[in-house]
């Protein structure tokens, strides 16, 4: 399932995909399996993106039924 | 006799191990050197799939010829196609899963040689037309090897290179 939250609040902070993908520490590849939901990213990673996009995890990665 | 085979298995094994130790040390910037670069986790999941893949194409490889007995060539063809089909699924895996970050800093430099390597590999492959008995089959399944993994290294690289733009 993609993630468009997480792609808005991306786009909200004016950031490309390399960009976030610079401030978690992961390649852009990661950050665009992550919006595009082909890849489940591991708890840290959700931190360290929910923190760059000052968001909480439940805002960009909580599945509403 | 068998001195001499317990000898040299055993210095081939110390070999090896000193060979990975020193370019463990390498690759970790031990001697100033910094190769490879970090994988992220998504990369080192990846590289695990691949691993997974290669193993169970080596253990299918060897029931396949070991139970049906269903082709009987010299050991050392067993033990090379069985080396090389391991070693291709799991670069071939890597490559389609993305586990390297160094292959996505210049497609299009990577493409171009890909394309100009494979062609070589297979002209190789078309000019020597070996059988197992008539050539080193290390030749022989190093250039199909290098063929299959350059192919599938262009058309990932291709096909990554189109959607990844879409999704920007």
């Amino acid at each position: 399932m993609k993630n468009l939250r997480l792609k808005a609040a991306r786009a909200a902070k004016d950031l490309s995909q390399q960009a976030l993908a610079d401030l978690v520490g992961v390649s852009r590849q990661t950050i665009n399996g992550i919006e595009k939901g082909s890849y489940n990213p591991t708890i840290r990673l959700c931190i360290a993106i929910c923190k760059a996009l000052d968001k909480t995890l439940d805002e960009l990665f909580w599945e509403e039924e | 006799m068998y001195n001499l085979v317990f000898f040299g298995a055993l210095a081939g094994i110390v070999v090896l191990l000193a060979v990975v130790a020193l370019s463990n040390r390498i690759t970790k910037g031990k001697f100033g050197l910094e190769i490879g670069g970090d994988y992220d986790e998504r990369q080192q999941a990846a590289r695990g799939v691949a691993y997974r893949n290669a193993f169970w194409t080596v253990v299918g490889y060897l029931a396949l010829f070991q139970l049906l007995d269903i082709w009987d060539p010299p050991l050392y063809v067993l033990s090379f196609v069985g080396l090389f089909l391991a070693l291709a699924v799991f670069l071939v895996s890597c490559i389609v899963l993305d586990a390297y970050i160094g292959l996505n800093d210049d497609p299009k430099k990577w493409v171009i040689s890909s394309a100009v390597l494979l062609v070589i590999n297979l002209v190789g492959i078309t000019a020597y037309a070996p059988t197992f008995e008539e050539l080193p089959v290390a030749n022989v399944f190093t250039a199909a090897l290098l063929a299959v993994i350059l192919a599938a290294f262009g058309i990932r690289t291709l096909l990554r290179r189109t959607q990844t733009e879409d999704e920007e």
